[in-house]
């Protein structure tokens, strides 16, 4: 799962490795690719190695230590419970990690296909695919969610599976998009002369001449997946507690506001960074992939 | 115009189906959810004829449909009230937070968008750019309970939750859902700050905006008469496409300021195990967004002389 | 007396490349001036960047004197009203020109109120007019019509009414025909040479095309890599170009003999003309 999530992170986009290959002449780094690079990889540190580092328990509970304010000791503070602040934050940054790959790599795998083979089939076949994710597509997303979760229950799982099922219909359709307009290059033409398959077509051609567009949708999608799965948390429709999640986080805080207003502003900055690093690696990537339209 | 209108009818159709077999998707029998402990087989038997449970699914769908166009949504599981009834209370609280939240975001994102086109590499564009980033990540019910702790607890200003009606007191109601629909309005004012600027540059590109200069007109003329009038086309086109976004996020939203709307409703009903209101909400939400998205689509048709033969 | 337009040491960049070198030429009233080149040779960043119609990130320098003022140190004020009453410009492509989203009467009148006060119902009665002038036959039918509307040819000479609607002193054409259709490009050409004849100002044409010039120009500047390489009277170029880049230009144009193998084009991207 943390395949996909990492593989957005692109070696070449973080802050500190070199220059682009020289051959990409085009292909520039941008402060957008920089920034939300080097701000997702520092999020994915803190989810993998903070639990190593900090020697709290993410969940024990210590009524001595509630609502304590940033401090040496608890560098974040303690929420209602006593329980340390940033712990529970790394936690719930790697749920968010999983969260975000999670829908991605479900919605690239069954969104993919679909659009692959609206794009290769028949019309019939596109028709029929593109009426049923039409009619998926009428529902707000969030609301689908909602509908999925009412099924399946509630918990992290249900979340990816509920949020990527919402998705779903987007990446087939950036796919479709980019597979219909591929198919109209000259590469396209000469492969079939050459007596190539549909199949084959779509998989050695097609296929590869897309991945810029989903690269780039998919690392929006991990942003907004993690902002949509955090709402759901919050009000309940999500994870569910004890496990660290920024939303429960925010939930279980907002009573305590008043006196301790780190028990939400934490959380609710921390899901903030969370978008913002892949808001602006999408925006980078847009950049990286496709120079002349960005300005 | 009347083929796009007849175009919603499969759309409303497939929604409804939808809705309708999902849920029946949903582990263990509807009459359990009825009756809870309480459940003997008599009961049971006598619950699932009641809800006519026992009949082949078309036929239930086929009544759940009739009903719906007779204005009967059934009746929920918890206290027997009228699903109608129920919606009928809640729904203009929703319809007036989402008005609301995009009121300010296009008045917001076009502003800021077409400042940051018009002097595009300036202070203003870097601003809005910011803040269309920014937007765009923050989550709305972290930006309601931020707005609630300045605005509400620390300054006093506006009231943590709850909702006046608008019959009750203008001003009070204004009062009460203007910092809810301010956090509903972020992330589609963000957008709308992109795409603004986006299609405000394409056409700033234009021969015809180039030809405009040359014949004289003040650059107000170019802007306004010819560079947004071009560019309000893929623009409505977007509002529609976020009319989803907004009308999900009042699900979050509604929680976070005690708002009794459509979204509080569905959140409740899901966590209740009320699925004929489950059914009810998600299909109200889906429809207004049908239907926004129906009139989005239209007025950009409108807008365009190159569709609007076509259509008329 | 000095001419309508003087051009004096004028350099056109973008960002940081020149792509216009400090070049001068003028034209003065009953001229036709053609500035000839190919695609990149930066006749068309002269033609627009000397009455300050250049992209965004474009810049002009130098001195651009019309009617004894220079338009390059104008305010933009000025500027505009001169544009109003005096320079038209007839763009490459008659179908990209005109707002989409008006119709042709709507924009007609809105230029011809620019101009001068006038009603709109004058308005649409000069733009009749107008529109018939250049040999539009049904001018109130095609006054309702949305740009997408007109053909190209149609989207031309609607241009042309335009731009000849301000009665200007200076009227720059950029490449007029190219955008056309073959056949619509000599319909086009004959049009334009009537309007000229009937102008009492100066005209200065943009274009690749020695056919053009031959037809249309008095005077001619020859333009290759941002530079002015040759200029002369029309007949006298015609007659013996000086310049290997200008021979090789009217060694494309059709019917011409002399197929002089040692004079290569000096950027190989050369387009053909016609």
């Amino acid at each position: 799962m943390s395949l996909v999530a990492t593989g957005q992170l692109r070696p070449d986009a973080g802050p500190a490795s070199g220059p682009p290959p020289a051959r990409r002449t085009r292909r520039r780094l941008n402060p957008s690719l920089v920034v939300g690079g080097g701000l997702g990889l520092l999020l994915l540190l803190v989810a993998l190695i903070g639990p190593l580092v900090c020697s709290y328990d993410p969940n024990a509970v210590d009524a001595s230590a509630a609502l304590h304010g940033p401090s040496g000791s608890h560098l974040l503070g303690t929420d209602e419970l006593g329980r340390d602040m940033f712990i529970r934050l790394a936690d719930g940054y790697r749920a968010a990690f999983e969260i975000g790959a999670g829908t991605v790599a479900f919605g690239l795998l069954i969104g993919v296909p679909l659009g692959l083979l609206a794009a290769s089939a028949g019309s019939i076949t596109d028709n029929i695919i593109m009426r049923v994710l039409d009619v998926l597509l009428a529902f707000p997303a969030l609301i689908l969610a909602v509908l999925v979760v009412t099924i399946i229950g509630a918990g992290e799982g249900a979340l990816i599976l509920a949020i990527g099922i919402a998705y779903t219909p987007v990446i087939a359709r950036v796919m479709r998009g980019s597979a219909m307009a591929t198919r109209r290059e000259t590469f396209i033409d000469a492969a079939r002369s050459r007596g190539a398959g549909t199949l084959r077509i779509a998989l050695r051609h097609t296929l590869p001449n897309s991945v810029g567009p989903l690269i780039v949708q998919a690392s929006i999608f991990v942003g907004v997946a993690v902002l949509l799965g955090a709402g759901m948390s919050f009000v309940g429709l999500g994870v569910r507690p004890p496990t660290p999640d920024l939303g429960l986080m925010l939930a279980s805080g907002r009573d305590y506001m008043t006196t301790s207003p780190w028990v939400v502003i934490v959380p609710a900055a921390a899901i903030m960074l969370f978008a913002l690093a892949f808001t602006l690696l999408g925006d980078g990537l847009q950049t990286w992939f496709d120079p002349q339209r960005a300005r | 115009m009347l083929r796009r209108l007849l175009l919603a009818v499969p759309m409303l159709i497939g929604v409804s189906i939808v809705v309708f077999f999902l849920l029946r998707l949903v582990p263990g029998d509807p009459a359990d959810a009825v009756l809870g402990t309480n459940a003997t087989p008599a009961l049971e038997a006598k619950v699932r004829h009641d809800l006519g449970l026992n009949e082949p699914i078309w036929v239930q769908y086929g009544k759940w449909v009739a009903g719906i166009l007779h204005g009967n949504l059934g009746h929920d599981y918890i206290s027997s009230q009228a699903i109608t009834d129920m919606l009928r209370q809640r729904l203009p609280v929703t319809i007036e937070l989402a008005v609301l939240a995009l009121l300010i975001a296009v008045i917001g994102g076009v502003t800021l968008g077409v400042l940051a086109a018009v002097r595009q590499g300036g202070i203003i564009d870097s601003f809005a750019r910011g803040m269309s980033v920014l937007g765009t990540s923050i989550p709305d019910f972290g930006f309601g309970l931020v707005l609630i702790l300045g605005f509400a607890l620390t300054l006093q200003i506006f009231p943590t939750s709850g909702y006046v009606p608008l019959t009750q007191d203008f001003g009070q109601n204004l009062r009460s859902l203007i910092l809810p629909a301010l956090a509903l309005s972020a992330g589609f004012g963000a957008v709308l700050i992109r795409i603004t600027r986006g299609a405000m540059l394409d056409v700033l590109d234009e021969d015809f905006i180039r030809f405009g200069r040359a014949v004289g007109m003040s650059e107000w003329r170019v802007i306004t008469r010819h560079t947004l009038r071009n560019a309000s086309i893929p623009v409505v086109t977007v509002i529609g496409l976020q009319v989803g976004g907004v009308l999900g996020a009042t699900v979050v939203v509604e929680q976070v300021f005690a708002l009794p709307g459509i979204g509080a409703l569905a959140v409740d009903s899901v966590l209740n195990r009320d699925y004929p209101v489950v059914q009810a909400t998600i299909l109200v939400l889906a429809v207004m967004y049908v239907i926004a998205s129906l009139a989005a689509d239209v007025l950009s048709t409108v807008l365009n002389p190159k569709l609007r033969k076509a259509v008329a | 007396m000095s001419p309508l337009l003087d051009v004096n040491g004028v350099t056109i960049s973008y960002g940081d490349v020149e792509v216009v070198h400090p070049l001068s030429f003028s034209v003065d009233r009953g001229e036709v001036l053609g500035i000839v080149g190919e695609s990149g040779s930066g006749k068309t960043s002269v033609g627009l960047g000397m009455i300050g119609l250049l992209p965004r990130n474009g810049r002009a320098t130098g001195e651009v004197m019309f009617e004894g003022r220079n338009l390059l140190a104008m305010s933009t004020g000025e500027l505009r009203r001169i544009r109003r009453r005096s320079i038209s410009v007839i763009m490459q492509n008659p179908a990209k020109a005109l707002d989409p989203c008006y119709t042709v009467g709507a924009q007609f009148v809105e230029i011809l109120r620019l101009r001068e006060p006038m009603s709109r119902r004058a308005a649409r009665a000069e733009a009749e007019q107008r529109l018939r002038q250049v040999g539009i036959a049904a001018p109130a039918h095609r006054l309702k019509a949305y740009p997408h509307e007109l053909s190209g040819g149609m989207a031309q000479r609607v241009m042309v009414a335009l731009c000849l609607a301000t009665n200007p002193s200076l009227l720059v054409a950029d490449e007029p025909t190219s955008a056309l259709d073959v056949t619509i490009q000599a319909q086009i050409l004959e049009l334009l040479k009537s309007v000229i004849a009937d102008l009492s100002g100066a005209v200065a044409i943009i274009t690749h095309d020695f056919g053009i010039v031959a037809q249309l120009c008095t005077k001619v500047c020859v333009m290759n890599a941002g530079r002015i390489v040759e200029a002369g009277p029309v007949a006298d170029v015609f007659a013996a170009p000086q310049h290997e880049y200008t021979r090789h230009l009217l060694s494309l144009l059709p019917g011409h003999l002399h197929h002089d193998d040692q004079t290569r084009p000096a950027r190989d991207e050369a387009e053909s003309p016609i």
